[in-house]
């Protein structure tokens, strides 16, 4: 597997294969990340090729201060962010909020085969995220699901270590808060 | 997608599931040190399990190859639209130049002697056209995608 450098210098020299390599290494960040700040799918993808592109663009100007992953996420999050921003300004030009919709569909499909409370768990997790504020959506995915340490994560957002820290504490809390109060009603049910 | 069909067919997808989820039982202790946990009163949720069996998260298959295509066709389209724009910078300037110049240069006949003048009146359209046929710019890398 190559390296940052070699991979960068490679999509640089033009070399076959190099951008598409770059593009499957990195994808997933960019969609999880993407996915989560605009909840939805067709935006995902617009803001993923938005995101790539300028990947292109800027490449010539990568001076591996930080990693490629990083790097790349933090255009990402950029691109992300701006999407929210604009969304909240014509909330008609986005139809945000159906990602939880389309997640749980997707999972709907091996629910039958699931183990029945994971997928009760899966649903009220969604249903917390929900409830987050899309900075702390983004957080949450990139630290629970992309494993990315605090440090990497202030790259990405630009955001100071002890605000990850508060936000990703407070996003936590909402999210047990959102389950446990879902649970105690099954349960009274 | 390791749905148990998949996996009971394919026994070697099965082991590397297997491995997998061994390898992130072995990342737990460290998980929750990290509180990239949810603990609850009964217990505690790993949130990256939860949201990563979350499939609709994972990026839909041929995204990777999606997204390269639409860069590739973007950078190319770009491309174009730049030789385009400099072809017509490069054609448009030779009459605009010329003739700018050539009036400079006929207001300043007046003023000129006679010899120097008609020399002059000649040589600045001459220049304009000669400016006009150099590159603008030195070329750019057109950044293939490759």
């Amino acid at each position: 597997m190559s390296t940052d450098r070699e991979l960068v210098a490679e999509v640089l020299r033009g070399e076959p294969g190099a951008f598409e390599r770059l593009v499957d290494a990195h994808h997933a960040l960019c969609w999880h990340l993407l996915l989560r700040l605009s909840r939805n799918p067709e935006d995902a993808r617009d803001l993923c090729q938005e995101t790539f592109l300028r990947v292109h663009q800027r490449l010539p100007e990568f001076r591996f201060e930080s990693s490629l992953k990083t790097w790349i996420g933090h255009i990402a999050y950029t691109i992300g962010l701006r999407h929210v921003q604009r969304s909240a300004n014509h909330p008609e030009a986005s139809g945000g909020g159906i990602v939880e919709e389309f997640v749980e569909s997707v999972v709907s499909n091996d629910d039958v085969e699931d183990n029945a409370e994971r997928a009760g768990l899966r649903a009220l997790l969604n249903a917390g995220m929900r409830t987050l504020t899309p900075v702390q959506r983004a957080l949450v995915t990139l630290y629970h699901l992309d494993e990315m340490s605090i440090a990497e994560i202030m790259q990405v957002t630009g955001l100071p270590s002890g605000t990850i820290k508060v936000y990703l504490a407070r996003a936590r809390l909402r999210l047990r808060e959102v389950v446990n109060r879902n649970l105690e009603s099954e349960h009274a049910g | 997608m390791q749905d148990d069909e998949t996996l009971g067919q394919n026994p070697a997808l099965a082991e590397e599931w297997r491995k997998q989820e061994a390898a992130r039982m072995s990342r737990l202790p460290e998980a929750l040190a990290a509180d990239r946990v949810l603990l609850m009163e009964d217990g505690y949720i790993r949130l990256i399990d939860l949201m990563a069996d979350a499939r609709g998260l994972h990026p839909p298959v041929g995204l990777s190859a999606e997204i390269t295509n639409a860069v590739q066709r973007r950078v190319e389209a770009t491309r174009q639209v730049e030789v385009f724009r400099r072809a017509i910078r490069r054609v448009a300037i030779v009459p605009i130049a010329g003739v700018v110049l050539a009036g400079m240069a006929s207001v300043s006949l007046s003023e000129w002697s006679d010899a120097f003048s008609s020399m002059g009146g000649l040589l600045l359209p001459l220049l304009a056209l000669l400016l006009g046929a150099l590159p603008l710019r030195p070329n750019e890398s057109n950044g293939e995608t490759g």
